[in-house]
């Protein structure tokens, strides 16, 4: 599986997301599928384990335009970078 | 012997401090002497604005999304004795706009009134029609909590709640003038004001108050940084900090404060394994008692989690039946309590207030046991559900919910899942998939505080003969 299907899985309601995942797409803002700070923190916790990576600590900041693509690309920068 | 603080004294111990106040990363710090400056200026300028000393009270509606650069006015404020009503527009978009209906002609004093040094900006808040409010003599604060039919309660809290409570905090939470406290839970709560900044600012400690738009992760980062000592905050929040602060060995507070939301024996190891060399306190309070009622300083067994110690000075507890009858020892009941902290009342909600206060007596709708003088916490009386240390009134939820034109009745209920959290459960009876609701909730900006973790859709709602809700069949 792909690492951005298996974040857009983890970001879903099958993750600690709310939605399908059909509609967890990269456009997507963090914001309109639900995140707010506590479902981020915990959304940071599940990638951590789920890929043995800390996550980037300049993307701990999440904003109002964090879209899904950011957190796919962060993740993907950071399995390279190991 | 602690003496007992006040504005004034605050004020004067304030002008007298040296070292650091606010603790800004990537910028100069600010230090006691400037913040003093700046309340001072702020003092000036409240005058300016004709907010005269006077015990026809007013009010000054403050956004607290200007982080840090809100206690300069708050002090300013209680100095004048002005009603403080902090309101926060980042996350209760909605509860904030409540709030400023019932205050007609008075501007919310935000990021364009305030500068970038703390200080009022006379020439940018503009007052029509200034109200007096006879009734709320005494009064500091008004912090609104979340109220039935969608609408928040406001919790009137008097100088003397504030600073009795204050004081009895500082029997137990002497911070060090070498501690960097964070202050990450808003400005709009009690916690935050009575136990945090105020004690802070009286031991003369640096604080960095955390902006609210800043991801609560990335403030334990900074607790690296700029090498936080003292964090309190709710167990929810403490558990996500537990996995950052094993992969950054200078996440290490010596001191981590837990209330909000009763500990549980799992939580609490994850939290004890992650913080090994910290403190860990559990404290306990709310809003009502301005907040402080009582600390646990030891929680050196996992089974007496619960344990929220004893009632701070000044505080009477006693634990009551549903017949109001006292009960003995190891047996449980609701928690109610008297002191110098219990509330004034609600704010424009007499009813309400008659259902809390009975003869001196705040009911705390806590169901609790007292042990040799100690109170240990096991949940609620009511259907209020905490989740992540914030009250929520199912019935604002469901009124949140029942917006929606194709939403005919809607439950909500909190249900503690295998992941040690809370999570907020709701039944609908609606003709519409539960992610057309949560799309609903989230476009019509809905306080996110409300947003459902689980919708689920259902053909009828459980009922008793009479009609009513049966809650407790679902908050299992």
């Amino acid at each position: 599986m792909s690492i951005a299907k298996r974040i857009r899985e983890l970001m879903s309601v099958e993750g600690c997301g709310v939605f399908p995942v059909e509609e967890v797409r990269s456009d997507k803002l963090l914001f309109e599928l639900g995140f707010d700070s506590l479902r981020f923190m915990e959304l940071v916790v599940l990638i951590e384990e789920t890929f043995a990576i800390a996550f980037p600590d300049q993307l701990l900041e999440v904003g109002a335009t964090t879209k899904v693509s950011d957190i796919v690309s962060a993740v993907e920068g950071c399995l390279k970078g190991c | 012997m602690i003496s007992a603080w006040n504005i004034h004294s605050l004020l004067d111990q304030l002008s007298r401090h040296t070292g650091i106040c606010i603790l800004l990363p990537d910028e100069q710090p600010i230090s006691y002497q400037r913040l003093y400056q700046e309340v001072v200026e702020n003092r000036n300028a409240l005058d300016l604005l004709n907010y005269a000393e006077r015990a026809d009270k007013q009010v000054l509606i403050l956004d607290v999304s200007i982080g840090w650069r809100a206690i300069p006015v708050i002090l300013a404020a209680l100095e004048k004795r002005i009603i403080v009503i902090p309101v926060d527009s980042l996350h209760s978009p909605r509860q904030m706009a409540v709030i400023t209906d019932s205050f007609p002609g008075e501007p919310v004093i935000g990021d364009g009134q305030i500068d970038q040094q703390g200080r009022l900006r006379p020439d940018q808040i503009q007052r029509k029609d200034i109200k007096y409010f006879h009734d709320m003599i005494d009064v500091a604060f008004i912090l609104y909590t979340s109220g039935t039919t969608g609408r928040p309660k406001g919790v009137m809290l008097t100088h003397e709640n504030i600073w009795s409570n204050v004081n009895a905090i500082l029997h137990y939470f002497t911070p060090r003038q070498d501690d960097r406290v964070f202050v990450i839970r808003p400005l709009t709560t009690a916690s935050a004001i009575t136990g945090e900044v105020l004690p802070s600012l009286i031991q003369g400690a640096s604080m960095y108050v955390k902006p609210v738009d800043q991801q609560p992760l990335r403030t334990a980062s900074l607790m690296g940084e700029l090498r936080g000592t003292i964090l309190c905050t709710t167990p929810t929040v403490a558990l996500h900090l537990a996995s950052l602060a094993r992969r950054k060995s200078n996440v290490q507070p010596r001191l981590l404060i837990l209330s909000g939301e009763p500990l549980r024996q799992d939580v609490w190891k994850k939290i004890r394994e992650a913080f090994e060399d910290a403190e860990i306190w559990n404290v306990y309070g709310l809003t009502e008692a301005s907040p402080r009622i009582s600390c646990c300083k030891q929680i050196d067994q996992a089974a007496d989690v619960n344990c929220v110690g004893r009632p701070l000075v000044g505080v009477n507890v006693k634990v009551i039946d549903e017949s109001g009858e006292t009960v003995t020892d190891g047996h449980s009941g609701e928690l109610v309590m008297a002191g110098p902290n219990v509330m004034k009342g609600y704010f424009n909600e007499p009813e309400w207030t008659a259902l809390k206060l009975k003869d001196g007596w705040l009911h705390t709708g806590d169901r609790v046991t007292m042990r040799d003088g100690q109170i240990y916490v096991h949940g609620r009386m009511d259907h209020m559900i905490i989740r992540s240390g914030v009250n929520i009134d199912p019935y604002e939820v469901e009124a949140s919910i029942l917006q929606h034109p194709q939403v005919t009745e809607a439950m909500a209920f909190g249900v503690s899942d295998s992941d040690m959290r809370v999570r907020l459960h709701v039944w609908v009876v609606a003709d519409v998939e539960p992610s057309d609701l949560h799309r609903f909730l989230i476009e019509q900006r809905i306080d996110s505080r409300l947003w459902p973790d689980v919708i689920e859709r259902k053909e009828r709602l459980p009922k008793t003969s009479s009609g009513k809700l049966v809650r407790n069949a679902s908050n299992t």
